[in-house]
């Protein structure tokens, strides 16, 4: 009975674990496959036949380098933004006692009840009288001030002893230098989980971009791929490599910092 | 402590203005929008008081689409989850080896974005050249128009979303089994319950709070979504895995009636706010999270 008991379960969860990862794989070992083999027919499920061609075709003809460095400009750049303002924020919040203070802590919060999903036709007019539709302004700005940044940076920095704070204010420290070289250097772990979070969200964003741009040298990787993927034939041996391409960072970014990830999570960073 | 008064809100600032001029602001002008008639976004508008909020009821699909999107998640979200609460029991089960190395894989879906989700499926279940359909002609079974067929793509979505999302909710129930003391067990097995009696009767109810958070998250997500059918079947056949967000989009972006579009997204704030408060209420006593 124990014996039954440990085969079915290790045996669900292999095939579990084919379920959640065998698309995923079957993406990446298409990508390396010449084009005559995708579209033979009879189909041909496996092959050894396997090359870098898509890559370097995807790569050199074009524009695809230049949405994956509109999608890490808008990335770093709002990731940069995020940090600064969350910490900054965060810190009043947490740190000062001040008129408004509490009002305007829950008026971010309740900002979080319109998701761009029901704004997107005002924001749109927004950005248009703004003129900051279709420019790098328009993609980075806006979605930088997230009230999950600043509840983060509050919750954390609220836990940070105040004598900190006062020791420095005795030994004449402006409120400045009190966030730069004191409040800064001890909140490296907050500002760490909502980096990953930050570039998580900005590299993966679609509908922003989609709602922001129009003019194909601003796309994002994210809205080239949607938007290609949208045309009445697909080109699978040019969108499988792009598509593989655009994974690679945020694949990297989460192995190398899955515990950070996890920690958010439990962090009640639950988007 | 005498600090100067405005230094707080010179902090607070850059922030504040970002969500005042590029929230707040759009959440009141997207109200005043919905009252007027704005054939093209562009030419002069008609005030019309509450007539968008009629036509969208009677003429533009959009309460289809709402019905939909409820069906929608009335399927997704028992589908999450089961799917995420089986894998974590067996991601804390002794039984399972190799545990740390499974779940990243498990949560890795939930790192991909939308579009990317959507292409691999498309890749998987495309009619001429997906995995599924050529693994079916190989085998000389007929293809199966997977996304083609009003039933099959929007089972499929149900299915797909389930995949991109239930490693997440995954971790969140990790968090919460590990949270329940062992001496319920240990209590639970010299009374000589089994397996099935110890999941049933301490596990379960334990889980009662992370449950609920997870239903609501997974409730909220499965409404909001939009990426993935809009890259995978375009909101069709048809309308008939268009939901409530992408019906919003095609109004103002494809049909540019504006006035329309905002009066739909103000009936999809009213949902979400109700929806919003049920969770502010809820997670209060789920505060593992917090």
């Amino acid at each position: 009975m124990k014996k039954f008991k440990f085969i079915f379960l290790n045996v669900l969860t292999y095939v579990l674990l084919f379920v959640f990862f065998f698309p995923i794989f079957w993406l990446v070992l298409s990508s390396f496959r010449p084009a005559y083999d995708l579209y033979a027919y009879p189909p041909k499920l496996f092959t050894t036949d396997l090359t870098f061609e898509n890559y370097v075709n995807a790569w050199t003809s074009g524009d695809f380098p230049i949405y994956f460095l509109n999608s890490a400009i808008v990335t770093i750049s709002a990731t940069i933004l995020t940090i600064a303002i969350s910490m900054m924020a965060g810190f009043a919040l947490a740190k000062y006692k001040f008129f408004g203070g509490n009002a305007i802590f829950w008026t971010i919060l309740a900002t979080l009840m319109l998701p761009l999903q029901v704004i997107m036709v005002p924001i749109f007019i927004v950005l248009k009288d703004f003129h900051m539709l279709n420019s790098y302004l328009g993609l980075i700005i806006p979605p930088a001030a997230t009230p999950t940044g600043i509840f983060l940076v509050r919750q954390y920095l609220v836990s940070l002893p105040n004598e900190l704070i006062e020791f420095a204010r005795i030994d004449g420290a402006s409120e400045w230098r009190i966030f730069w070289s004191i409040i800064l250097p001890l909140s490296t772990p907050v500002i760490a989980t909502l980096s990953i979070f930050s570039v998580l969200w900005r590299w993966n964003d679609f509908l922003w971009p989609l709602i922001v741009i129009s003019n194909e040298k601003l796309y994002t990787v994210q809205l080239a791929l949607g938007m290609f993927s949208g045309q009445h034939t697909i080109n699978w041996s040019g969108l499988l490599p792009m598509t593989v391409l655009s994974m690679i960072p945020i694949v990297i970014v989460f192995i190398a910092f899955q515990r950070l990830f996890i920690k958010g999570i439990y962090a009640g960073s639950v988007k | 402590m005498k600090t100067k008064r405005f230094i707080p809100y010179i902090f607070i600032a850059p922030a504040f203005s970002i969500f005042l001029i590029f929230i707040i602001y759009p959440g009141i002008l997207g109200f005043i929008i919905s009252m007027y008639r704005t054939p093209y976004s562009f030419g002069p508008s008609v005030f019309i008081g509450l007539g968008n909020y009629f036509s969208i009821f009677k003429t533009t699909g959009f309460l289809e689409a709402l019905l939909r999107t409820f069906l929608f998640s009335l399927l997704v979200v028992p589908t999450i989850y089961f799917s995420s609460l089986g894998l974590a029991l067996l991601m804390t089960s002794p039984s399972v080896k190799a545990k740390s190395v499974l779940r990243v894989f498990f949560f890795l879906p939930s790192v991909l974005s939308g579009v990317i989700t959507a292409l691999i499926w498309d890749w998987m279940l495309n009619y001429d050249f997906g995995f599924l359909n050529n693994l079916f002609t190989i085998l000389g079974m007929r293809n199966i128009p997977f996304l083609l067929n009003p039933m099959d793509a929007f089972l499929s979505l149900v299915l797909i979303m389930a995949w991109a999302v239930s490693g997440f909710f995954m971790v969140i129930f990790i968090a919460g089994i590990q949270s329940i003391p062992q001496e319920l067990y240990e209590a639970a097995e010299i009374d000589g319950a089994s397996t099935f009696e110890k999941f049933a009767f301490i596990t379960l109810p334990m889980l009662k709070p992370t449950s609920i958070l997870v239903i609501i998250l997974s409730t909220i997500q499965s409404m909001q979504l939009f990426d993935i059918p809009f890259v995978l079947t375009g909101g069709g056949p048809g309308e008939t895995t268009t939901f409530a967000v992408e019906k919003v989009y095609n109004t103002a972006f494809i049909n540019l009636n504006m006035g329309l579009a905002s009066a739909m997204s103000f009936v999809l704030f009213v949902i979400f706010l109700v929806i919003g408060l049920t969770q502010f209420k809820v997670s209060r006593e789920g505060q593992f999270l917090a």
